[in-house]
C-alpha cells in the first residue's frame, strides 16, 4: 500500500466502532481523524486537506443527514461515504441526492470499505484539481485589460479578427496584436485552447457559440 | 429495558441496529489485526489492544441479544393475550 498524504474523518457516535474503523482505515496507509459526533466534526474540521468522510448515518442530535446537510450549506464539498445499519432505501436516495459518494451497510467488509473510499478520495482528487485550475485561470483572466477581454469574448464567441475589428472600430492589426496578447497571459497555444480556458472560466462567448467556427480563425 | 413495558416494534427494531455496532466494530478490528499481521515491523501493543476490543465488543453483542430474547418473548406473550381475547368462544 502506498503512503497517502489523503485524510479519512470518520464520524460514528459509538467509540468502539469508530475506533475499529479507524484501524482498518489507517492500516491501509490513510491519515485517520476520529469524531464521535456530528458537531465535533463540524467544531474541528478543516476543509483544506485533501480526503473524504466516513459518516454514519444513525446518530443522536445531529444525524449523518444532518450534517451532510450543514456541510453543503457551509460549502464544503468533501465526498461522503455513508454507513447505516440497515438498508434505508428513503435515506440513501436523499443522501445521494444531496451529493454523497456511497452507502454501505454494516458491519462493512474490508474491500468494500476501502473501494469506497478509492472511489471517494478520487471524487474529492478530481474536484480539487478542478477547482485549482478554476482558480489559476481566473487569475490569469483577472490581468486581462478591459480591451482585451472584449476581445476574447468575440473571439471564443467564433468572430473572425476583420469581424473583430469592424465591430471595435478599429483595424485587423490591432486586433492581432490583442489577441496575441490574451493567448499570452492566459497560456493559450491554440484557438481550442482559448475557448476551454473560457469554458472553465465560465465566461461566456458574445453568442454564446463557441465551437461554431472555431476551427476556420 | 423494563419488563413492565410492552416490546414494540421500535424497540426490536433498535436493538437489532444496536447488534449491528459490536458486529461493525469486531469485523473491522479483526481485518484491521489481519493487516498488522503482515506488516514487518509486529506491534504486538496494538494487536494487544485490538484482541481487549474484540472480547469487550463480543461480550456486548452477547448483553444485546439477551436483551433482544426478552424482548421477543415479552412481544410473543403480548401477541398470544391478544389472540386469546380476540378468540371467538
Amino acid at each position: 500500500m502506498s503512503l497517502q498524504s489523503e485524510t479519512v474523518f470518520i464520524v460514528d457516535d459509538d467509540p468502539e466502532v469508530c475506533r475499529a474503523m479507524g484501524r482498518l482505515v489507517r492500516g491501509a496507509g490513510y491519515d485517520v481523524r476520529e469524531f464521535n459526533s456530528a458537531h465535533d466534526f463540524l467544531v474541528a474540521h478543516e476543509p483544506d486537506p485533501p480526503g473524504c468522510v466516513l459518516l454514519d448515518l444513525t446518530m443522536p442530535d445531529l444525524d449523518g443527514l444532518e450534517l451532510q446537510r450543514c456541510m453543503v450549506a457551509s460549502g464544503c464539498h468533501r465526498p461522503i461515504v455513508f454507513l447505516t445499519a440497515n438498508h434505508d432505501v428513503q435515506n440513501t436516495v436523499r443522501a445521494m441526492k444531496a451529493g454523497a459518494v456511497n452507502f454501505l451497510t454494516k458491519p462493512v467488509d474490508r474491500d468494500e470499505l476501502m473501494a469506497a473510499l478509492a472511489e471517494a478520495l478520487a471524487v474529492d482528487a478530481a474536484e480539487r484539481a478542478e477547482w485549482e485550475a478554476r482558480n489559476t485561470v481566473a487569475g490569469r483572466l483577472a490581468t486581462l485589460t478591459p480591451r482585451e477581454r472584449q476581445v476574447l469574448e468575440k473571439v471564443v464567441a467564433g468572430r473572425l479578427n476583420k469581424q473583430i475589428a469592424a465591430e471595435l472600430g478599429t483595424v485587423e492589426k490591432t486586433i492581432k496584436v490583442h489577441r496575441a496578447r490574451v493567448m499570452q497571459k492566459l497560456h493559450a497555444t491554440s484557438l481550442i485552447q482559448l475557448v476551454e480556458i473560457a469554458q472553465l472560466a465560465g465566461l461566456k462567448g458574445e453568442r454564446g457559440s463557441a465551437s461554431a467556427s472555431a476551427g476556420s480563425a | 429495558m423494563s419488563n413492565s413495558r410492552p416490546a414494540s416494534d421500535t424497540d426490536l427494531s433498535a436493538l437489532l441496529h444496536e447488534l449491528n455496532q459490536p458486529l461493525t466494530a469486531i469485523l473491522s478490528n479483526a481485518q484491521a489485526a489481519q493487516r498488522f499481521l503482515s506488516d514487518t515491523m509486529l506491534d504486538r501493543a496494538e494487536l494487544h489492544d485490538i484482541l481487549e476490543d474484540i472480547i469487550a465488543d463480543d461480550k456486548r453483542a452477547a448483553a444485546i441479544i439477551k436483551r433482544l430474547t426478552e424482548a421477543l418473548k415479552e412481544a410473543q406473550r403480548l401477541i398470544g393475550e391478544a389472540m386469546e381475547e380476540g378468540m371467538p368462544r
